[in-house]
């Protein structure tokens, strides 16, 4: 058994150490660029597909608005999908902009449809995905066309980046997102993209005129439509430069539910596109991203309840000390060899937060956030500790009895 | 696949298999050097046995003085108890520790017996803790902190400790004198059994001679501290000043100097909890 956990362990930290060596790792074909240089700035249409988003539409709307960005070269399509609050009528107010298409359609019970039923009206090069909860600063888009300047680039993906974390669960979605940007960056040198997010992912029209338009693929089109086209050997490319801003659930519950649907609809995807695991065609996504994506979500519901003994134990006799004698350190230089107890689960543990909190500065660093020791990495790993396996185990569970989730 | 690809593979199979053997040499390297000292354990337990022999000979001639001064065992002994229980909860069940550990209790009784026989002897008291304890048991756990901090506090206190579960005749034999039930944790205080958890206010109420030895020895060091806080006494080492009587609230110290000694005495005020000189 104790040996099960070295080799999970081993893994985890294969992977992590796999990651930074990507990351680091310069393109071997990557051409000599400059800032300065000018790229073409292709045609766009930006899908806004909303769902009672009264509140949060307007921000979306107005920082697609303010993109630098050719007013003949972009048009905005604000999707009301269905809305029972007061969506349609608040944006009206942009009805007299040039840019913007303003869409009304019966709602479906999935976002996909949404999507496919802008995609009929699309007749630009190129066509994003904005979600209503999030909006892009005013270089997002131009930052793109650098990427999309290779012909072999059929989808670029910004950086997400949390936005004024407000609540303990959405300081842990900050540290989390941080990692995330890291990861992308090496996912992206390893050509191994597999998620093409709500949040700002723009495609060329050519990629829905190939290979048709978005699934329901359980509520996960946005990763399902990246796989399609990882196995048609289509290029998604990653813009660090372009920011986008989210907000993520705010309270434990909704972000549980959220996170169920997206580690369930992650493994019903790879169901499905089970084709793509070891095989020495799809390179690293075949041969590591996904497998270990996938042996993550099961070995973290076995190492994570175990960091929490290794933290919990110790505090509790401590806990218990402070209880009966009162605390009244007497810390003193002189460590006795003897009383140092440690074991190896536990030094392996501490390399990989080591790791994680490398990680996160990497992230910030990408987007150009210096800070280092913030609160947002301790809440993290409170969440990855406490709850996440409890979406892990949910969501496993579901995948294993075909249960659907709820979309919102 | 490029060449390069396969490399890569490699390499990070070396790094991660580097940072393995680097985790796993150090904490062997800890565990070699516990094993070490337990060996150490071993031999000086192994002496201060025949050590505890050798005083109960000399019982019948030396005089009091030396006997009272003679043993240093009870120090030794909280040490070596530390470091067993300790060896004990990483190494689970070692053989090795769980044999060292009867040769520690055997100690424990021994050197008991011979601070019996000294008091009996010399006419004076000893105050003493005997605690048995059992693995199961989750207050022993807390009693053992409170025992050590105890110890901690009052450094006079003779403690020992005898795990029920060792299995040993000896330990058994050395209970059944006292005749309690097997609930643990189970501590003898001068003779009394008290056999439920005992807050560290709890022993200091049982041992109320000891705690105010403590307090006096401590009023005794600041007296000292005091004296040497003084402008004129500038230049005074601390182990020069020694108290040599003390009266109610009258502190009198011997300052050795270099020609000749000095007298001087101190008044502690109980209101202030300060100290002056006597005029």
């Amino acid at each position: 058994m104790e040996y099960v956990f070295y080799v999970f362990l081993f893994i985890s930290l294969y992977f992590q150490i796999f990651l930074l060596v990507s990351f680091f790792e310069k393109k071997v074909d990557g051409s000599s660029d400059t800032d300065t240089k000018e790229y073409d700035l292709l045609t766009t249409t930006i899908i806004v597909p909303c769902y009672n988003e009264e509140s949060t539409v307007v921000r979306t709307i107005n920082s697609l608005l303010a993109l630098d960005y050719p007013k003949d070269k972009l048009i905005i399509m604000i999707i009301d999908d269905g809305s029972t609050d007061t969506t349609w009528q608040v944006i009206q107010q942009f009805v007299n902009d040039p840019r913007i298409r303003l869409y009304q359609k019966q709602n479906e019970g999935s976002k996909f449809a949404a999507l496919n039923y802008a995609l009929d009206h699309v007749n630009t090069e190129l066509v994003g995905v904005l979600d209503a909860d999030s909006w892009v600063e005013p270089q997002a888009l131009k930052n793109y066309m650098e990427f999309f300047a290779d012909p072999e680039v059929m989808a670029t993906i910004p950086s997400m980046v949390i936005a004024d974390p407000d609540s303990p669960m959405r300081r842990a979605q900050k540290a989390e997102y941080d990692i995330g940007l890291f990861a992308r960056k090496s996912f992206a040198n390893l050509n191994s993209i597999y998620i093409t997010p709500g949040p700002f992912s723009v495609f060329r029209k050519y990629v829905f005129d190939t290979l048709g338009p978005y699934q329901e693929a359980h509520h996960t089109e946005d990763a399902e439509i990246a796989l399609r086209m990882q196995v048609h050997g289509y290029k998604i490319a990653y813009s660090d430069n372009s920011i986008v801003y989210t907000v993520g659930p705010k309270t434990t519950k909704p972000l549980i539910k959220q996170r169920v649907r997206w580690t369930y609809g992650f493994l019903k995807n790879m169901f499905d596109y089970r084709g793509l695991l070891f095989k020495k065609r799809y390179q690293h996504l075949g041969l590591i991203v996904l497998p270990v994506g996938i042996f993550r979500i099961f070995i973290s519901v076995i190492l994570f309840p175990l960091s929490v003994w290794l933290l919990f134990v110790p505090l509790w006799k401590w806990y218990q000390k402070v209880s009966v004698v009162g605390w009244n350190p007497t810390w003193s230089w002189n460590v006795d060899w003897f009383f140092v107890g440690v074991s190896q689960v536990q030094l392996l543990a501490v390399v990989g937060v080591f790791i994680s909190i490398m990680t996160i500065w990497i992230g910030r660093e990408l987007v150009g956030d210096r800070r280092k020791f913030t609160i947002d990495i301790f809440y993290m790993f409170f969440m990855y500790t406490f709850i996440a396996p409890l979406w892990l185990l949910q969501s496993t569970y579901n995948a294993l009895v075909s249960r659907k989730g709820t979309w919102r | 696949m490029k060449r390069t690809d396969y490399q890569k593979y490699l390499v990070v199979l070396l790094i991660t298999m580097g940072v393995f053997f680097v985790v796993f040499t150090l904490v062997n390297t800890i565990n070699n050097r516990r094993i070490a000292s337990i060996e150490d354990l071993q031999q000086s337990i192994t002496a201060d046995l025949i050590a505890t022999e050798t005083q109960f000979d000399l019982l019948k001639t030396a005089p009091c003085e030396v006997l009272e001064k003679g043993s240093v065992l009870s120090r030794e002994l909280g040490e070596f108890g530390q470091k067993l229980e300790f060896a004990q909860s990483q190494g689970a069940d070692d053989p090795d520790v769980q044999q060292l550990k009867k040769y520690y209790s055997l100690l424990q009784v021994k050197d008991y017996l011979l601070m019996q026989e000294i008091a009996d002897k010399c006419g004076t008291h000893i105050d003493a803790i005997l605690y048995f304890y059992a693995t199961e048991c989750e207050d022993c756990i807390k009693q053992g902190y409170v025992l050590t901090e105890f110890k901690k506090r009052y450094p006079e206190i003779r403690i020992y400790s005898f795990d029920t579960d060792l299995d040993f005749s000896v330990i058994d034999t050395f209970a059944g004198l006292y005749d309690f039930d097997a609930v643990y944790p189970t501590l003898i205080i001068n003779n009394k059994v008290y056999q439920s958890f005992q807050t560290l206010d709890n022993l200091e109420a049982l041992l109320p001679e000891i705690v105010a030895a403590q307090v006096l020895q401590d009023r005794i060091d600041e007296g000292r501290n005091y004296i040497l806080s003084l402008p004129e006494y500038d230049g005074v080492q601390s182990k020069d000043i020694e108290n040599t009587n003390v009266m109610s609230e009258v502190y009198t110290y011997t300052i050795s100097g270099s020609d000749t000694d000095m007298v001087l005495r101190l008044v502690f005020d109980p209101v202030t909890n300060e100290f002056s000189l006597d005029e």
